[in-house]
């Protein structure tokens, strides 16, 4: 992919950022004229300050740090699960129609509804916040990657066949790189949903945490810690998508494309 | 003493399921090629030509019939379209026929102490594309994909080529050039080629044997006795195609009026 011109990227980047300003700007000038109630909705400067204490006493990256380690653990398990099983199913059909009523009722279930089972089974340590993040991410790996898998076109199959490659090579040469851009948009999307779910994973029996700060915030009626524990979580969760783009940008040539274009 | 022919296909047959319907795409097609010789299978669209070459490719099983090969037997396959995977350089492409599964009894070329890195960059030599190892398909032209499609055949270091078509997505003067690239390195190289093509001239400029197919049967077949290299604006060249193109026209017609109830 060609890089885009800095003076383009630079407009959008203004315009992503124009609305948001242009909220906030409004936000602080109606806060400032005594329009709105405080204690709902503190001014932007206070949640700032607010920020900054949490952020210079280590309080808020303690509960990010905490956070961003469930986040990974439980994408890394839902990954390192569903990727190989996406495979299974795409080489064993009958795996897979075995497979399809019990996993279609388990996606239709929200993670957040098991929490009380999880909590049961598994009592009220790491395993239930985990089992949640690895539930809420699975399915958008495991699904994009299935569909990467069986969308690959045949003619590619047949080349691979018609050169004699095993199954290894034709797994790492001609399957895994055709199905990429699906299994990256997966990553992405199921990278989302664990972060989504963080904060249901944290609500219940946790002690530290983005989640537990918000309603730890929200018991103690600090609505401004509620905001900058939100926007902790809102600046993150776009911090690593973006880092996820950039991984995919290195992986394939035009990452906004849904497939490889074939030379015809 | 006759010789024996390196294969001989024997009544094969294939029947396809299409909405339904049964689709018979080869209906007891037979045809031997002797070692060396390049054979040209002509037809219309639909009449199972590229049925036959992925029949002898081993990428379809036939229903019936035998397909027969008096030795080794290791085939490079060009298709239509050059099929290159878009992840992959053109060397690494072309790197991929070596990977693939040995030939049984494969008797080895003078080539065979030659490390994988100067096969590749031998094989690129021999279609031209000794410049453009690095490149990714993307960056290629349509003649020059093909190429590296050839290179990526001859890698596999075949007994048998099996061509489908493999000129006709070209424009009429690569197409021409390519022609004449193939005809001279399959003569080097001593290979057996199959064709599959609905050009005529085509197939009378590279083949010894034109096979007229319809309805999956080997409908006629055309010795071609013209010296090499065929002069496609000479009189017995022109003469040889129209014999040809007036013999299919009569056998469509044929077959057609049999088959009206």
């Amino acid at each position: 992919m060609k890089a885009r011109p800095w003076k383009a990227r630079t407009g959008d980047l203004f315009l992503y950022a124009a609305l948001p300003c242009l909220l906030i700007a409004a936000w602080q000038g109606l806060s400032r004229a005594g329009l709105l109630n405080s204690y709902l909705l503190p001014s932007p400067h206070k949640i700032l300050v607010t920020a900054g204490k949490l952020l210079a006493g280590g309080e808020l990256a303690r509960h990010a740090g905490v956070s961003l380690l469930r986040v990974w653990a439980g994408f890394f398990i839902s990954a390192f699960c569903a990727l190989p099983l996406a495979l299974l199913f795409h080489e064993i059909p009958l795996l897979r129609k075995l497979f399809h009523g019990l996993f279609e009722t388990v996606r239709a279930v929200p993670p957040l509804a098991l929490i009380p089972l999880l909590i049961l089974w598994l009592g009220i340590g790491e395993a239930p916040k985990l089992a949640v993040i690895v539930l809420a991410s699975f399915f958008p790996v495991f699904m994009s990657a299935q569909s990467g898998f069986d969308s690959m076109d045949g003619r590619w199959l047949e080349l691979s066949r018609s050169l004699e490659l095993s199954f290894p090579r034709h797994l790492r040469s001609v399957l895994i790189p055709a199905a990429l851009p699906q299994i990256i948009t997966g990553l992405r999307l199921g990278f989302g949903y664990a972060w989504r779910a963080l904060l249901g994973a944290e609500l219940f029996a946790s002690s530290s945490g983005l989640g537990y700060l918000i309603t730890d915030s929200q018991a103690m009626a600090r609505v401004d810690k509620v905001f900058a524990g939100i926007i902790a979580i809102g600046i993150l969760g776009v911090s690593f998508d973006a880092l996820l783009r950039l991984a995919a940008a290195r992986l394939l040539p035009d990452p906004e494309s849904s497939g490889w274009a074939a030379h015809d | 003493m006759t010789e024996t022919p390196f294969l001989r296909v024997s009544s094969l047959s294939k029947t396809f399921n299409s909405e339904g319907k049964t689709v018979r795409a080869l209906d007891g097609f037979s045809l031997e090629a002797a070692r060396g010789s390049f054979t040209a299978i002509a037809g219309a669209s639909g009449c199972g030509k590229t049925t036959f070459l992925k029949c002898a490719a081993g990428l379809e099983t036939p229903g019936s019939g035998e397909l027969h090969f008096s030795g080794p037997h290791k085939t490079g396959v060009m298709f239509q379209d050059p099929r290159l995977l878009p992840w992959l350089t053109v060397e690494e492409n072309v790197r991929l026929a070596l990977e693939g599964k040995p030939a049984e009894n494969f008797a080895p070329g003078p080539q065979q102490g030659l490390s994988r890195a100067s096969e590749i960059a031998g094989a690129l030599a021999m279609v031209g594309l000794e410049g453009r190892a690095k490149a990714y398909p993307r960056e290629l032209s349509g003649g020059m994909a093909q190429r590296a499609s050839l290179a990526r055949c001859l890698c596999r270091k075949p007994q048998l080529l099996l061509l489908d078509e493999p000129l006709s997505a070209l424009d009429a003067f690569t197409r021409k050039k390519l022609r004449l690239e193939l005809d001279s390195l399959r003569r080097r190289l001593d290979l057996t080629a199959i064709l599959v093509t609905h050009d005529i001239e085509e197939a009378v400029f590279l083949a010894d044997n034109v096979v007229l197919m319809h309805a999956g049967r080997a409908a006629a077949l055309f010795p071609v006795t013209l010296p090499v290299p065929r002069d496609c604006r000479g009189a017995a060249f022109q003469e040889l195609c129209e014999e040809i193109t007036r013999a299919a026209e009569t056998i469509a017609k044929t077959i057609t009026e049999e088959d009206t109830p």
